[in-house]
């Protein structure tokens, strides 16, 4: 029977998990649509900027969120000085680096669905009046849908097993933002290995059950 | 109502200047691939941009590079037809259609998609998904979600090639009968010497990004302006075509 701490880790980070993805999705599908549609300055440096995380170690990534996030920083001063708030050192925080961390994967499922898109279907729409957008929520997107879930599966797993940008924007205190990557993490570096083992098998099924659903989604036929 | 353009643009392997004019009848645009003839229509519907020119549809000005004017594809109203037939496949045939509608107003549009459903006879299809339709069926579809929304011009980019010869010909007969009824100017582009021959009330031959001669077919077939219209124009290619077709089983 998993103890109290256990079932605390769970459910946060099936909490924090649930909410990045939410975020990741909305703005990860729109930075998609943006990327394989749109031709503007900067888009590379965009491409860069959102794919960075993969390549970062974890606590890079974590590092800048802190000089963004922090009371200091460039957001999280406003955000202090404003409402009084602070992401630091919260589940809030810990939102913040799975929802950074897990975007890339969202960016991209969701962008090699919407460029594989064709493109006299895009350009019927318009000539037959409808707009940009309309084209995009009623043609693009239910047709890219595929890949937007595989990338929704993707972003949801690597958000659960967020690690190293948590520990540095939320930190791992106990009963409070001690997710399960970091419950397990505690456990073992305490010795409680017994205790870690079934958080890891957990996790272990979840990880693959993602991998097995988003290749399954991005490999099926597009629609009928 | 009449189709008056003249478009010139500047591609990777040569540039495209021409200048034709149409009324309500079926201009044929008619030359080898890469000559230039479906970057028309894509510059008259708006979809891609020309460096300078004019396209005037309907008495309406949609691009002129004189006072900078270019109307969005969204604004011209111009119907467009591709060789894929281009279909939603996550919508029903109905829904294609009705996509077709600018603005929903369920009782004409109902009445609307319904006239047409007969006009193409497509009135069994209407519940059926692309995928559940023949090459010809969706050809038809797509035709009619062009002209649902009462499009000022109709431009078709070789919406027959991928289909069989029978079908074809039940095709141009209903290409016809859209001609007569909706009384648009209507542009078929095409690199076939038959079909270019029966169904153009105006023949427009392009080589090269270039109009070489434009007429009747019987004038251009006729009397080629050049010796590459006339090679283009080949009457024995265009008879052996006609007998292959009249063949038992072809249509």
């Amino acid at each position: 029977m998993p103890d109290s701490m256990a079932w605390f880790s769970l459910k946060l980070s099936f909490m924090v998990a649930s909410i990045s993805t939410m975020l990741v999705f909305i703005l990860g599908t729109a930075l998609a649509y943006l990327l394989a549609r749109g031709r503007f300055r900067g888009k590379g440096v965009l491409e860069c900027l959102i794919l960075l995380p993969m390549v970062l170690p974890p606590t890079v990534t974590g590092y800048y969120l802190v000089v963004l996030f922090g009371r200091q920083g460039f957001i999280g001063g406003w955000l202090y000085n404003t409402f009084g708030y602070s992401v630091i050192f919260s589940w809030h925080g810990a939102v913040i680096a799975s929802a950074v961390i897990s975007l890339p994967l969202m960016v991209q499922a969701a962008r090699a669905a919407i460029e594989a898109v064709d493109q006299h279907l895009i350009d019927v729409s318009y000539t037959l009046g409808h707009s940009e957008l309309e084209t995009a929520l009623r043609i693009t997107l239910p047709l890219a849908r595929q890949g937007i879930f595989a990338g929704i599966v993707l972003s949801f797993a690597r958000a659960m097993g967020e690690f190293g940008a948590t520990l540095m924007l939320a930190g791992n205190i106990p009963g409070r933002t001690n997710t399960m990557p970091l419950e397990i993490y505690s456990l073992a570096a305490a010795g409680e290995w017994s205790r870690a083992e079934g958080m890891v098998i957990f996790f272990t099924l979840v990880s693959g059950l993602a991998i097995y659903l988003g290749r399954r989604w991005n490999r099926a036929p597009v629609l009928r | 109502m009449t189709l008056h353009i003249r478009l010139q643009k500047t591609l990777r392997d040569f540039t495209l200047d021409v200048a034709w004019e149409i009324g309500t009848e079926i201009g044929v645009i008619f030359g080898y691939s890469g000559a230039g003839k479906s970057i028309s229509l894509q510059m008259i519907a708006g979809l891609r941009s020309p460096d300078a020119g004019m396209v005037k549809a309907g008495g309406r000005v949609l691009y002129d590079s004189n006072d900078s004017t270019s109307l969005s594809p969204q604004e011209r109203r111009i119907g467009y037809v591709f060789q894929d037939s281009a279909l939603f496949p996550h919508f029903t045939v109905a829904d294609n259609i009705r996509y077709g509608l600018r603005e929903i107003e369920k009782g004409p549009a109902e009445d609307a998609l319904q006239h047409l459903a007969v006009t193409f006879e497509i009135e069994e299809l209407l519940n059926k998904y692309p995928a559940q339709i023949s090459g010809g069926q969706k050809q038809r579809v797509a035709f009619a979600r062009a002209l649902i929304g009462k499009p000022i011009a109709l431009l078709l980019d070789e919406p027959f090639s991928a289909l069989d010869n029978p079908i074809r010909g039940k095709m141009r007969l209903f290409l016809r009968k859209i001609q007569k009824e909706f009384s648009i100017p209507i542009v078929l582009v095409t690199h076939d010497i038959f079909e270019a021959y029966t169904m153009a009330d105006r023949l427009i031959i392009y080589s090269e990004g270039r109009v070489v001669q434009c007429g009747t077919p019987v004038e251009v077939f006729g009397n080629p302006a050049t010796e590459a219209v006339k090679d283009l124009v080949n009457v024995d290619e265009l008879c052996r075509c006609a007998i292959f077709k009249k063949k038992p089983g072809s249509a």
